[in-house]
């Protein structure tokens, strides 16, 4: 295995990483603003 | 190691691919964990956004029942923002011990503005064959509630459970059809857990969930009266929709009624609301009132089961009261309880032999 080699595995694995893990969040902020149910806000009637 | 930075910082597919996988894992790693187990134990210190989410607080203590043994009796209080006004814990839990009824649980499932619909939401989660009294708090307001709000609840759920009742009911009164549920509780209330994602980020990156409080409404000074008025303005337009959707609100009712009876052992009562009577008498309401209690009183006696009209039992000055129905006076609150226990603890009777045979 060169370092080069090594280099690219490592990077795919960190860059894989946090692009699902912002992928996830941008999914779920995109989900939660188009069909999650608000947050009821009671005005007392 | 020029050569090791050259690849570490190579875009690839081989990271488009693990980017895909991890996200997915996330969701479906999240869509396993978050069961109604887990909210049961942990829903309210999660999820809930303010100290007065009730729609969490309630969700997680009706999860928590269901898993429970049905042996201890209790006292369960359904209804909206006036019945969890008009009766403390501590006040129920005080008199019950007074009454000779110390080993009574009380729960109060309460929601603000919660509809017939989602107290029969409520009765799935009860144990089936559990004991005690369920008071449910009653009030023309909650008859009020037409189609469309009932269509809009159903698409936007305010609690965190499904209810195989509800959903019959949605069929019988052709509101709705019958929801397919997939049995994993996170894709079933995935509606519910999406919007309160903010929330959930809150209390797990600061670590001081909201502490529910009980009633928001003790000992605070009366609304000011431009918004009293306001208020009672869109109040009174709610009523005017009684005679319109009161038949609907009724069905739902005898739905409730007969799934109580059907899965639990519980004593139903019917507990009317106290209204302002400043309110009643600027808008002229007692004939709508009157005409309101008297169907009430036909209901129960239909279904064999209790009414209490609170407004009876207390004959409340509008001093003792935060708005329009809100109870802000804790000596009147109080009361309220001791009068409440007062009506309905020979239904505690079961319990009280089996205590005295012990």
């Amino acid at each position: 295995m060169t370092w080069e080699k090594l280099g690219f595995l490592c990077g795919a694995v960190v860059q894989g990483v946090f692009l699902g893990l912002g992928l996830f969040i941008a999914i779920v902020e995109l989900l939660s603003s188009q069909i999650g149910t608000q947050i009821f806000r009671y005005q007392g009637f | 190691m020029q050569h090791f930075w050259h690849g570490l910082t190579r875009p690839s597919l081989t990271a488009i691919i693990i980017a895909c996988g991890v996200s997915t894992g996330t969701f479906i790693l999240l869509a396993f964990a978050i069961t109604a187990e887990f909210m049961s134990h942990s829903g309210d210190v999660i999820f809930a956004a303010t100290n007065r989410d009730y729609d969490v607080f309630s969700s997680t203590r009706a999860l928590r029942l269901k898993s429970e043994r049905p042996q201890i009796p209790k006292l369960i209080l359904l209804g909206g923002s006036t019945m969890r006004a008009t009766f403390l814990e501590g006040d129920l839990r005080d008199t019950l011990a007074n009454a000779g009824l110390g080993g009574v649980e009380v729960v109060k499932l309460c929601t603000s503005r919660q509809l017939l619909w989602d107290s029969l939401a409520f009765i799935d989660t009860l144990p089936v064959g559990a004991r005690g009294v369920l008071m449910l708090g009653v009030s023309p307001g909650q008859f009020t509630t037409s189609r469309d709000e009932l269509l809009q609840r159903i698409r936007k759920p305010r609690l965190a459970f499904q209810s195989q009742v509800q959903n019959e009911t949605a069929a019988i009164l052709t509101i709705a059809p019958k929801r397919r549920e997939t049995g994993i509780y996170a894709l079933d209330n995935i509606r519910f857990l999406l919007g309160r994602v903010r929330a959930i980020a809150s209390n797990v990156t600061t670590d001081s969930a909201p502490q529910m409080v009980d009633s928001w409404y003790i000992g605070r000074y009366p609304l000011p009266r431009d918004q009293y008025m306001d208020q009672s303005v869109k109040v009174q337009n709610r009523f005017e929709l009684y005679e319109v959707n009161r038949k609907a609100n009724f069905t739902i009712l005898d739905a409730l009624v007969k799934a109580v009876q059907l899965r639990t052992k519980l004593k139903l009562v019917l507990v009317e609301m106290p209204i302002n009577p400043s309110f009643i008498e600027v808008y002229s309401l007692q004939g709508l009132i009157s005409q309101h209690e008297q169907r009430m009183h036909e209901f129960s006696r239909e279904h064999d089961i209790r009414y209490v009209v609170m407004e009876k039992l207390l004959a409340l000055k509008p001093t003792a009261f935060y708005d329009w129905a809100h109870l802000n006076d804790p000596e009147t609150v109080r009361r309220a309880s001791q009068s409440v226990v007062s009506k309905i603890a020979d239904l505690f009777k079961e319990y009280q032999q089996h205590k005295r045979s012990m």
